[in-house]
């Protein structure tokens, strides 16, 4: 089987000023479809910088990223950003809403933006959110709802495109335990009924239950 | 047109602020566009409702009217030449009044039956010893009757009635008989002016057989007429400027606006929006407002049109309005384009502060 996402050797290089700053030595690894991998480490490993280059948010400054197969470590911006608008789902660590959309319209919003029919969009929309536990919560605004909520409005909005890959960067900080199990053990559901693929950086060590694997960052490397 | 009115909706405060202040951009920049145009017609009222183009000046005039005099060889030229048209005179004066202030008028006399001959509103044509002046004389208190003393002839007129739209430097014009004319100037009738009938080339034909004289164009007649210019170009300079300060005003309004949503344009980005939906959506933004305080705005300056004093020039045709409404439209998109330039180059990741 080949591999949804495919990092090899990928290094990142931050220049602050004079000094430069390798955040990524050299990381590699394989993620299949229907796979759900962790990724720990001390703050500061360079988890979220990782997932940013896996999510096209960023370029790696050498080293390759396979999607698919396909090479997208130098891809242009206009490339990056119809990857993340129909194959990645990402999922930030706040929740990241639009305060003007309504719970409803954030999703909408996707669809709108992927050119997608209304119709079926609104049914998925409508089901996602209620499957998240938010179907009393449509129509309201973002400053209306609980950290948590809006969490999980962020997470149906990631799906909503339906991606093959799913990013997560500790997406249960804001909730409390048990709703962040809920909200996880579904995440983890979903990416195995549709053979999909997630990694999810997390500190939870209790989140990791659900995961496949876990991938060690330290210092800008696997160990 | 989703994102724009969306949020347009839910900031319905800080738009209607903006809204608030591009209506009162607008609403000035009407005001005094009417102002201009109420003022340069109300200099020269005559000219304008001549329906004339062309006209043929003395060339030592300097395109002054009141000053040129048309030499009686060009005269005749013209009258025995194909073309139409009117010969006319015109020169600044002043009515004596007893007991009461003098007046500064224009004095004309045109041949009453020709196609410049000015449109009698109340009472009737003169005859000799009798005037026509323009309605506005009637704020000095002067009346169907009255007799009044030209200053430079000392001769006495009896008004028989008014006009409209008969003015020259903004003075009020009074007409009188050809034969009192002819009488001021001990019999012989003086042409100041001759007012072409016709077009372009009507205008080339005549100005080809002139000795003395020129033929000049309505503009450059009204443009002869002392403080004409000044007056018309101040009033330009500040509507230009308006725009001017509209431009940065707005521009300054949005940057600020879109500085405060960098966040939110980095959300966008970070989940795939395109720059097009963005900018689109800014766009789109700045149309609406601009229509809605337009709009407003014209309603309001035609509103206020209505209930100005008399005496106040305020004229706003549509045509002014459109292309107000068209400027104004540029300039704010003029304005939105720093704005726009700001969207586009606003990186996903460091907008929403990190891959936090
Ligand atoms: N844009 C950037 N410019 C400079 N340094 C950065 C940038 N982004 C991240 N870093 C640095 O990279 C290191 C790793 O950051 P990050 O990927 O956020 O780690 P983690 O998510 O594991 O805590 C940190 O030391 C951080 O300061
Ligand atoms: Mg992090």
């Amino acid at each position: 089987m080949n591999a949804k996402l495919s990092l090899q050797h990928v290094q990142k290089t931050f220049t602050d000023g004079d000094r430069t700053l390798t955040v990524l030595k050299d990381v590699s690894f394989d993620i299949f479809p229907g796979e759900f991998v962790a990724i720990v480490g001390p703050s500061g490993s360079g988890k979220s910088t990782m997932l940013s280059i896996a999510g096209a948010l960023l370029s790696p400054s050498s080293g390759k990223l396979l999607l698919d197969g396909k090479n997208i470590a130098d891809a242009s911006e206009k490339e990056r950003q119809l990857i993340r608008l129909h194959q990645i789902g990402f999922i930030f660590q706040s929740s990241h809403l639009l305060p003007y959309l309504t719970v409803k319209d954030q999703l909408m919003l996707m669809t709108r933006l992927s050119k997608e029919s209304k119709k079926d969009a609104e049914q998925r929309a409508e089901r996602l959110l209620t499957e998240l536990g938010l179907r009393h919560r449509l129509h309201q605004y973002p400053e209306r709802l609980s950290g948590g909520e809006r969490q999980r409005v962020a997470i149906a909005r990631a799906w909503m495109n339906e991606p093959d890959l799913i990013l997560a960067d500790e997406p249960t900080a804001s909730l409390d335990t048990e709703r962040g199990q809920h909200v996880i053990e579904q995440l983890a559901q979903q990416v195995k009924q549709q053979k999909r693929a997630a990694i999810m950086v997390t500190h939870d060590e209790r989140m990791l239950a659900y995961c496949d694997r876990v991938i060690t960052l330290e210092d800008g490397a696997v160990s | 047109m989703f994102l724009a009115l969306k949020e347009l909706r839910y900031e319905k405060t800080r738009y209607a602020l903006v809204a608030g202040i591009m209506f009162l951009i607008s609403f000035l920049v009407l005001f005094v566009s009417g102002l201009a145009q109420g003022l340069a017609f109300n200099n020269a009222s005559s000219l304008e409702t001549m329906n004339v183009d062309h006209f043929v000046l003395d060339e030592e005039a300097e395109h002054q009217l009141t000053r040129s005099l048309v030499s009686d060889e060009d005269q005749q030229v013209i009258e025995d030449g194909e073309v139409d048209a009117t010969p006319f005179g015109l020169h600044m004066t002043m009515l004596i009044r007893e007991e009461a202030s003098n007046v500064d008028v224009a004095m004309m006399s045109v041949d009453f039956n020709s196609p410049i001959a000015p449109t009698i509103i109340e009472g009737q044509t003169p005859s000799e010893g009798q005037t026509l002046i323009h309605e506005s004389i009637q704020e000095e208190g002067i009346e169907i009757g009255d007799v009044v003393t030209d200053n430079a002839s000392d001769m006495e007129f009896e008004v028989s009635g008014f006009t409209e739209d008969q003015t020259f430097s903004h003075a009020p014009i009074m007409h009188v008989h050809e034969e009192d004319w002819r009488e001021m100037r001990d019999g012989e009738f003086i042409v100041s002016t001759i007012a072409i009938h016709g077009g372009e080339e009507e205008a080339a034909q005549v100005g080809e057989q002139l000795t003395d004289s020129e033929v000049i164009t309505l503009d450059e007649a009204l443009a002869g007429i002392p403080g004409y210019s000044a007056e018309q170009g101040s009033l330009t300079m500040m509507i230009v400027f308006l725009y001017i300060i509209a431009a940065f005003v707005l521009a300054a309004f949005f940057y600020v606006i879109t500085i405060q949503k960098l966040n939110q344009f980095g959300i966008m980005k970070a989940i795939g929006s395109p720059v097009s939906v963005l900018a689109k959506s800014l766009l789109v933004q700045v149309m609406i407002l601009s229509a809605v305080s337009l709009t407003l705005a014209i309603v309001v300056t035609l509103g206020a049109s209505q209930i100005m004093p008399e005496g106040l020039p305020f004229q706003l045709t549509g045509t002014m309005v459109a292309i107000s409404a068209g400027l104004f439209l540029l300039t704010a998109i003029v304005g939105s384009l720093l704005s726009l330039y700001k969207v586009a180059k606003v990186d996903a990741l460091e907008a929403i502060g990190g891959a936090k």
